[in-house]
C-alpha cells in the first residue's frame, strides 16, 4: 500500500491478502529447509546403515564356516562357505530348497526332534558332530551349531557347520599310528592287549579257549648288523606276511617291537591247535628269503601260553608266552615251548638272584679268593688268580658258576668287574704297604666288559688311584671274547699292554681258535683248560690236546699254564712235557685273604728237586 | 493458535457479514500484523480473542455464542477440505471419539509444534457419549460449535448437555455428555 492511494477496504484487502501471502511464501521455504536438512540427514543416515551392512554381510561371506538360515522348512539364504560346503555353484541352488535334504536320512529324526524341535534350547547346547548331504549326494562330517534368528521378517533358523573332514582323517590317522606299528603295519602292542582282552572275555562267555604266540627271530640282530637297518626293515616285513598266512583271518598278529612278534589264536580248535600253528611257522620262516641279493634263512624261537590254564589276565599271558620264548631259545632257538609253571618258578629265581646280586653290590658281599700259581722250574708261587665268591645272608655261599652267567645277561657284570678291578688293586696296595711280597695278580674279565673300548683307560686310572705297578696286574681274557671283534679286541689288548700288565688268554682250547688272529694276539700266557688236565693221565685224547697246547705256546713264545691240577701223576705229565706253571688243587684249593698272605711270606713252594726226580730227570 | 482457524473465521465472517465487517472488526482488534493470516502459520490466541471481541462489540452477539457460530462453522468447512476424515466414519459418535486418535495425529504430522486439546471420550452406553475437553485455553464455546457442527453434518438427533468443570493444572476444562435419540 502506498501512501499517496486512498486506503479504502479493497486496497486493505488487498495489503493483507499479500502480507499473508508472503507470510505463507516465507513458512514454505523455511519448511522445505527444514525438509532439505532432515532429508539429507536421512541420506547420512542411510549410507551408514548400507555400508554397517555391507560390513556385516563382508563377514558372512569371508566366514570359513557354512552358514544357510531356513524359515518354515525352507532355506532363505546360504553364505559362499555353504555353497562350497553343498557343493553348490550359487547359493540359489540351494534357496527355496528343503532344508532337511541337506541333512542326510539317518540324522533327520536327531535334527527334527533335537535341534530344529527345540530351538531355544539347542543354541545353549555345544557344537554338535553330524553329516550334511552335498547336492552330489557325498556326505561330509560337520561340527553343527543352531540357533534362533530373526530374518527377512520371520521365525527362522540359522545353520553354522564347520567341515571336518580333515580333522576326522588327521584323528584317524593318529588312533592307527597309536594302534599300529607303521613298519608292518601290524596291530602294536597296545591293539594286541586290548584285543587280547576281548578275546579273554568272549572266552570266557562262551568257555572257549584262546593261545598266545610269541616268536622272536633267532640272530635278528646279525642281519641288521650285517645287512644295515633297512634290509631288517625288509626281512621284518617279509616275516610279518610270511606270520599272517599261517593264521585265520580272525587271529591276530601284532608286532611289539624288535624283531618280537605276538600272535592271538582266538578259540583255537583243539589243544594241539597251537603246537601246529608253531610248527608250520617255524616251517615258513625256515624258507630262505632273498635280502640283498642273497639267501638268508631265518628261525624264529616261539613260546606259547593259553587260555584258561595258564590265567585269564592279557598282561600275564603276554608275560608268559615271553617267558616260554625264551625257554625255547635256551632249547637251541627255531622251536617252541608252551609255558608251564616250572618256567615260572626258575624265572622267579633267576630274579630273586638277580635282586640279590644288586643288594650284593651295595652291601659289599663280594670277596675275593686266591689261588696260587706255582712256576715248575723254580717250584715258586709267582702269580695268583683273584676269585669271586659270594657269601649271599639269604641264598649262603653261591657259586660263580650260578651267578656269573646272570650277572652277564642282566649287564650287572660290568658293575661286579669293575669291583674285582678296584678291590684286587687295593689288596695289592694294602699288602705291598704291610710289606707282604707281591706276586702278579690275575683277574677275570668278562665278554661285556672287554666290549667296552674304554677297559684300558678303567685300568689305568684303578692302578695309578692306588699307586700299584702294572707288572702287578694280569687280565685273563677267553677265547670267546676275544674273537667277536678281532681287529678291535687286538687295538684294546695292544692298548692294555702299553700299560705295563700281563695278559693270559683263559680257558684256551674250549673255544674255538683262529690261530692266525692268535698270533697277533699282545698276551704272555695260555691257560690250559681243566677239562683236559683232568683227562691227562687217562683219556689219550686230552693228553694229546694239552701237549699240542704246550708246543704251541712255546711255539708262539708264551707260556703255558696249566688249570685244575690235582694229582701228582697230573703234575709228573705236565713236567715231563715242559708246561710252565700250574694251578689247582694239588698245590692249594682258592683261600681267603689272610691265608694267601701267609702264603706269600712263608715262601712255600714245590720242591723242583722233588719235581724233576718224579719225572725221572 | 493454527492459522487456518484465523482464515476461517475470516472468512465465515467475510462470507456471513461482509468485508466492511470484517475490515471493522481486524482495524478495530489492533492487530500485529493486521489481519495478514495465513493458514500454515501459527499465531497467539490472543489475537482471536480480540477479533471474537470486536466482533461481538460490532454485532451485539455475545462472545460465546460468536465462538460457537464459529465452531459450527469450522466443522463444516472441515468436512469440506478434509474429505478424507471422513470417508469411513458413519456417526458423529464415532467421529468425535476419532479426534484426539486419529485426526490430531494427523494433525501433529503436519505441525508438530501445534498446541491441540484434549477430548477424552467415553461411551457409557451405545447411544450415549462423554466428551472431556480440557485446554490451557478457554475455547469450551469452540468445542461445543465444533460438537454442534458435527451433529449437523451427520444429521443425527443428539442432544448436547454442557458442564464446565474447574480448571486442573492450568487447563480448562469442559464435560460434554451427548445422549443419541
Amino acid at each position: 500500500m502506498t501512501d499517496d492511494v486512498p486506503s479504502t477496504l479493497v486496497s486493505r484487502s488487498l495489503a493483507r491478502e499479500r502480507a499473508a501471502r508472503k507470510e505463507a511464501e516465507t513458512l514454505l521455504e523455511q519448511k522445505s529447509r527444514e525438509l532439505y536438512d532432515i532429508n539429507r540427514n536421512l541420506r547420512s543416515l542411510n549410507a551408514n546403515l548400507e555400508e554397517s551392512e555391507g560390513r556385516y554381510r563382508t563377514l558372512v561371506e569371508l566366514i570359513p564356516d557354512a552358514i544357510w538360515i531356513h524359515s518354515n522348512g525352507q532355506v532363505v539364504f546360504a553364505n559362499p562357505a555353504a555353497c562350497i560346503l553343498f557343493g553348490a555353484s550359487a547359493p540359489e541352488q540351494l534357496i527355496g530348497t528343503d532344508a532337511l535334504n541337506l541333512v542326510p536320512v539317518p540324522f533327520r529324526n536327531q535334527m527334527l526332534e533335537g535341534t530344529y524341535g527345540d530351538i531355544a534350547a539347542a543354541q545353549y547346547q555345544p557344537r554338535s558332530s553330524l553329516q550334511v548331504e552335498r547336492l552330489d549326494g557325498r556326505l561330509v562330517e560337520v561340527e553343527f551349531f543352531g540357533c534362533a534368528i530373526r530374518f527377512r521378517d520371520a521365525d527362522s533358523i540359522m545353520n553354522v557347520a564347520h567341515d571336518i573332514t580333515v580333522r576326522r582323517a588327521h584323528e584317524k590317522a593318529m588312533e592307527y599310528q597309536a594302534t599300529h606299528d607303521l613298519l608292518t603295519g601290524l596291530p602294536n602292542r597296545t591293539l594286541f592287549l586290548d584285543r587280547l582282552n576281548h578275546a579273554i572275555r568272549r572266552a570266557e562267555r562262551h568257555g572257549s579257549r584262546l593261545a598266545v604266540m610269541f616268536v622272536d627271530l633267532d640272530k635278528f640282530k646279525a642281519v641288521n648288523d650285517t645287512l644295515g637297518h633297512s634290509f631288517g626293515d625288509e626281512l621284518l616285513r617279509i616275516v610279518a606276511a610270511q606270520l599272517k598266512m599261517c593264521v585265520r583271518e580272525s587271529d591276530t598278529v601284532a608286532r611289539l617291537g624288535g624283531d618280537e612278534f605276538v600272535l592271538l589264536l582266538d578259540d583255537p580248535v583243539g589243544s594241539a591247535m597251537p603246537g601246529v600253528i608253531a610248527e608250520r611257522i617255524g616251517e615258513r620262516l625256515g624258507v630262505p628269503v632273498m635280502l640283498a641279493l642273497q639267501e638268508h634263512v631265518v628261525t624264529g624261537s616261539i613260546g606259547i601260553s593259553t587260555y584258561p590254564e595258564d590265567g585269564d589276565d592279557a598282561e600275564v599271558l603276554l608275560r608268559q608266552a615271553d617267558i616260554a620264548m625264551y625257554r625255547a631259545k635256551e632249547r637251541g632257538r627255531n622251536g617252541f615251548q608252551f609255558f608251564t609253571e616250572e618256567m615260572q618258578r626258575r624265572l622267579d629265581a633267576r630274579v630273586a638272584l638277580e635282586q640279590g646280586l644288586h643288594r650284593a653290590l651295595q652291601r659289599n658281599e663280594f670277596v675275593l679268593h686266591y689261588q696260587p700259581q706255582v712256576d715248575l722250574v723254580s717250584g715258586r708261587v709267582i702269580g695268583i688268580e683273584a676269585l669271586l665268591r659270594w657269601q649271599s645272608p639269604e641264598l649262603g655261599l653261591v657259586p660263580p658258576m650260578q651267578f656269573i652267567p646272570v650277572a652277564e645277561e642282566s649287564n650287572l657284570i660290568s658293575a661286579i668287574g669293575q669291583w674285582v678291578l678296584e678291590e684286587a688293586c687295593a689288596t695289592l696296595r694294602r699288602w705291598q704297604d704291610s710289606g707282604v711280597p707281591l706276586v702278579p695278580m690275575a683277574i677275570n674279565v668278562a665278554a661285556s666288559q672287554f666290549a667296552n673300548q674304554d677297559l684300558d683307560k678303567l685300568v689305568s686310572t684303578t692302578l695309578d688311584r692306588h699307586a700299584v705297578e702294572p707288572r702287578f696286574l694280569s687280565l685273563e681274557l677267553t677265547e670267546g671274547l676275544s674273537m667277536e671283534d678281532p681287529e678291535s679286541s687286538i687295538a684294546l689288548m695292544n692298548r692294555l699292554k702299553a700299560i705295563g700288565i700281563t695278559l693270559s688268554i683263559d680257558d684256551f682250547g674250549t673255544g674255538y681258535s683262529n690261530l692266525s688272529y692268535l698270533k697277533r694276539f699282545p698276551v704272555d700266557k695260555l691257560k690250559i683248560d681243566q677239562s683236559f688236565t683232568r683227562g691227562l693221565t687217562f683219556v689219550p685224547e686230552d693228553g694229546a690236546i694239552v701237549t699240542t697246547v704246550i708246543q704251541l705256546a712255546h711255539s708262539l713264545g708264551l707260556r703255558a699254564v696249566a688249570e685244575g691240577v690235582e694229582t701228582v701223576e697230573q703234575l709228573r705229565l705236565l713236567v715231563a712235557e715242559g708246561c710252565d706253571e700250574i694251578q689247582g688243587y694239588y698245590f692249594s684249593r682258592p683261600i681267603p685273604e689272610e691265608q694267601m698272605i701267609a702264603m706269600l711270606q712263608s715262601g712255600i713252594g714245590l720242591d723242583p728237586t722233588e719235581l724233576k726226580r718224579s719225572i725221572g730227570v | 493458535m493454527k492459522g487456518v482457524v484465523f482464515t476461517e473465521f475470516m472468512e465465515m465472517v467475510e462470507s456471513r457479514m461482509g468485508l466492511d465487517m470484517l475490515d471493522r472488526i481486524i482495524t478495530e482488534a489492533e492487530l500485529p500484523n493486521d489481519g495478514a493470516y495465513t493458514s500454515v502459520g501459527t499465531y497467539d490466541h490472543a489475537e482471536m480473542v480480540r477479533l471474537v471481541t470486536a466482533l461481538s462489540n460490532a454485532t451485539g452477539l455475545s462472545t460465546p455464542q460468536l465462538i460457537f457460530i464459529f465452531g459450527e462453522q469450522l466443522f463444516q468447512r472441515f468436512s469440506v477440505s478434509y474429505p478424507v476424515l471422513f470417508s469411513d466414519v458413519q456417526n458423529a459418535f464415532d467421529f468425535l471419539s476419532r479426534i484426539d486418535g486419529v485426526i490430531h495425529v494427523e494433525v501433529r504430522k503436519l505441525y508438530p509444534d501445534a498446541e491441540l486439546p484434549k477430548l477424552e471420550c467415553e461411551r457409557p452406553s451405545p447411544n450415549e457419549l462423554t466428551i472431556l475437553y480440557s485446554s490451557p485455553r478457554g475455547f469450551g464455546d469452540l468445542a461445543a460449535g465444533l460438537i454442534a457442527g458435527c451433529i449437523k453434518h451427520f444429521g443425527e438427533q443428539i442432544s448436547v448437555s454442557r458442564t464446565d468443570l474447574e480448571k486442573l493444572d492450568a487447563c480448562h476444562r469442559v464435560r460434554f455428555d451427548l445422549v443419541r435419540g
